[in-house]
């Protein structure tokens, strides 16, 4: 693993942090700790608590060494600390585990104009009402507001600003700001006792301990809570208070609050370096743009990239003492794989043969775990510590050069051909994922839930596992109806690998469609381990739609359906054909 | 596909979302193309 140490200008171990060379820095830049409310010098200290604690030189804003310009720092430091010659550095570590706990980004609201956050000097975020509220912040923890640097005496909260909001693309809750602005007024009604705070929320979420009991502390304190969110917020130009309009949708009538102050209670999002991240080690996103687990609810810790794990705000929206109980749990995981000095993989992994493989990559790319390493011109390797065992890339492999251990072609194949032996007519062939639908086939038998006594069911550790020819057999055997069963989309024990279950299918209904097979004869569905309601359902629906296929029918899949010469990746010899 | 109705809801291409039939909840949608007819529907041609 290789780490770039950025260049400080500035040794750390000479350094005493006396503060001679900020004073004597001619450049003024805006305060990123403060929120743009206060500045600091090109050599600074990033924040009162930075470890270590010694000054850092930003080189973009820095004039340089040059004497005519500036170099009025080295000028003053005793301890010689400042080295403009100071370089990036790269670290090469051996590591067995990594977390990552890369934190998060803040939304910006300036896109939500109607909030006026560019245009009302006295419209503020969350985050900068922390700077201002803070006995570290710029104005030392007197509130006050920006226009006029007088203490407001009416101030609003506006909630879901950038969460819970699908026209701007934020869907998701961001979790923390309800908790987050019912602290806030507690603050506020315990700095100054006579202000008046207003919520605007659509919906309060204290779910955790104790926060219940915060949210009325809030509401005893004098907090109004308003449901409903303001459509529009004025300013008057001489005071520059502002007017906010709202819906109460509590009394159901139009409101009109004179604030001196409102703060846009901003959500979360990934932070921007996510990408970069998910590229280094190989790592899947949500659609909210987080970090995907291995599992929601058996691995909520772990990467989907074996010995990488996951602790804050990366993988979701979460408070402190999430982030927090989940970057015990990563460093609890990490130490379990590292102390144990040998780590356990599947039994059941895919392997190529590599005289067989036509070097085309295609099972490389739809491994969700990235457990194949192709390069172009060469047969694919599998990372067996990393295969996790789904069978996604045998079932794409056309040329027959990747054997599923314990789910071999052959052994799926030999129980189609034997499960289907005997009136295939009366049966519906059903392909049921290990984790889920199988289960969900269970949970359905011992719920004592009725359904048809037709199905035959076979069990593949993934929907993914179940190949094109896998479905055409069963058909060739005479199944009137064939079922791919596989987990929902949020939970498929492999992350992602039943897309390829999804596509498969299209695929092959297209085919049926062709050689004049009905489509619907294959079908496709969600059964988690919970559904055994579901699972009885599309049983009951499929009896139905099998006692519709008639004998001619199965007969002409049989024919239409028959198999053709298998696809070799290794071109027969010229002499071999001639003979 | 199972009931026969036909999905409407626009679907881009390529996008990773779980979709189920808004009648019958199946999830097996198929994508018809272009004046194909759906076996399972009622025909409104009588003579078709």
């Amino acid at each position: 693993m290789k780490i770039r140490r950025k260049a400080r200008y500035v040794d750390p171990t000479l350094c005493n942090a006396c503060g001679e060379c900020a004073k004597v820095c001619p450049v003024t830049r805006p305060d990123e700790y403060q929120m743009g409310l206060s500045s600091r010098k090109a050599v600074y200290i990033p924040f009162p608590q930075a470890v270590p604690c010694s000054y850092i030189l930003n080189m973009d804003d820095c004039l340089g060494n040059n004497p005519i310009a500036c170099g009025k720092c080295v000028e003053v430091c005793e301890k010689q600390a400042i080295n403009y010659d100071d370089h990036d550095r790269i670290v090469t570590r051996d590591v067995g585990a990594i977390i990552v706990a890369i934190g998060l980004d803040v939304y910006d609201p300036t896109e939500m104009d109607e909030y006026g956050y560019t245009r009302f000097d006295n419209v503020i975020t969350s985050m900068e009402f922390e700077r201002l509220i803070c006995a570290g912040g710029p104005t030392a923890g007197h509130f006050v507001r920006p226009s006029d640097h007088e203490r407001p005496k009416r101030i609003g909260f506006i909630q879901c600003v950038g969460s819970r909001n699908p026209k701007i693309g934020r869907p998701y809750c961001s979790n923390i700001c309800c908790m987050n602005t019912v602290k806030d007024t507690l603050l506020l009604a315990d700095h100054y006792p006579d202000v008046e705070n207003v919520v605007f929320y659509q919906d309060i979420r204290a779910f955790g301990k104790s926060f219940e009991d915060m949210f009325q502390r809030s509401k005893e304190a004098g907090t109004r809570y308003i449901r409903g969110l303001p459509g529009d917020v004025e300013e008057d130009p001489q005071t520059h208070n502002l007017s906010v309009t709202v819906e109460n949708t509590t009394s159901g009538r139009l409101e009109r609050h004179d604030l001196d102050m409102l703060v846009l209670s901003v959500g979360v999002q990934p932070p921007k370096d996510l990408d970069k991240i998910s590229g280094l080690l190989t790592l899947s996103r949500t659609s909210d743009g987080f970090f995907m687990e291995s599992h929601p609810k058996l691995k909520p810790v772990d990467a989907p990239t074996r010995g990488v794990y996951f602790a804050g705000f990366c993988e979701s929206p979460k408070d402190i003492k999430d982030s927090v109980c989940q970057a015990g749990a990563a460093a609890s995981r990490s130490g379990a794989l590292l102390n144990a000095g040998k780590i356990q993989i599947e039994a059941i992994t895919s392997r190529i043969d590599e005289a067989a493989c036509a070097k085309c990559g295609l099972c490389a790319a739809v491994c969700p775990f990235g457990a194949i390493t192709w390069t172009k011109g060469s047969a694919a390797v599998v990372v067996e510590a990393a295969c996790a065992g789904c069978g996604a890339c045998g079932a794409t492999c056309q040329f027959g050069a990747i054997t599923m251990r314990h789910f071999t072609d052959d052994q799926l194949l030999a129980q189609v051909q034997a499960t289907l032996a005997d009136n295939p007519q009366d049966k519906i062939f059903v392909f049921a994922c290990n984790w889920c639908s199988y289960a969900g086939g269970d949970m359905a038998g011992i719920s004592r839930i009725q359904y048809p006594p037709t199905n035959r069911v076979v069990r593949t550790m993934c929907s993914a596992r179940v190949s094109e020819e896998m479905m055409l057999e069963a058909f060739r055997c005479g199944a009137p109806v064939v079922l791919v069963s596989g987990c929902h989309y949020a939970d498929c024990h492999y992350i992602n690998a039943n897309r390829q279950t999804v596509q498969r299918v299209q695929r092959l209904w297209d085919k049926l469609e062709k050689a004049g097979v009905r489509p619907e004869r294959l079908q496709l569905e969600w059964i988690s381990a919970a559904e055994g309601q579901k699972f009885a359902k599309v049983m009951r629906d499929l009896e139905v739609l099998r006692k519709t296929v008639t004998m001619e029918e199965i007969e002409h899949a049989r024919q239409a359906l028959k198999p053709k010469p298998r696809k070799s990746a290794r071109k027969q010899p010229a002499t071999a054909a001639a003979t | 596909m199972m009931c026969g109705h036909e999905y409407t809801e626009k679907v881009e291409k390529g996008e990773d979302k779980e979709r189920s039939c808004p009648k019958c909840r199946s999830n097996s949608i198929r994508h018809l193309r272009a004046g194909a007819k759906h076996p399972a529907a009622p025909a409104d041609d009588p003579k078709a």
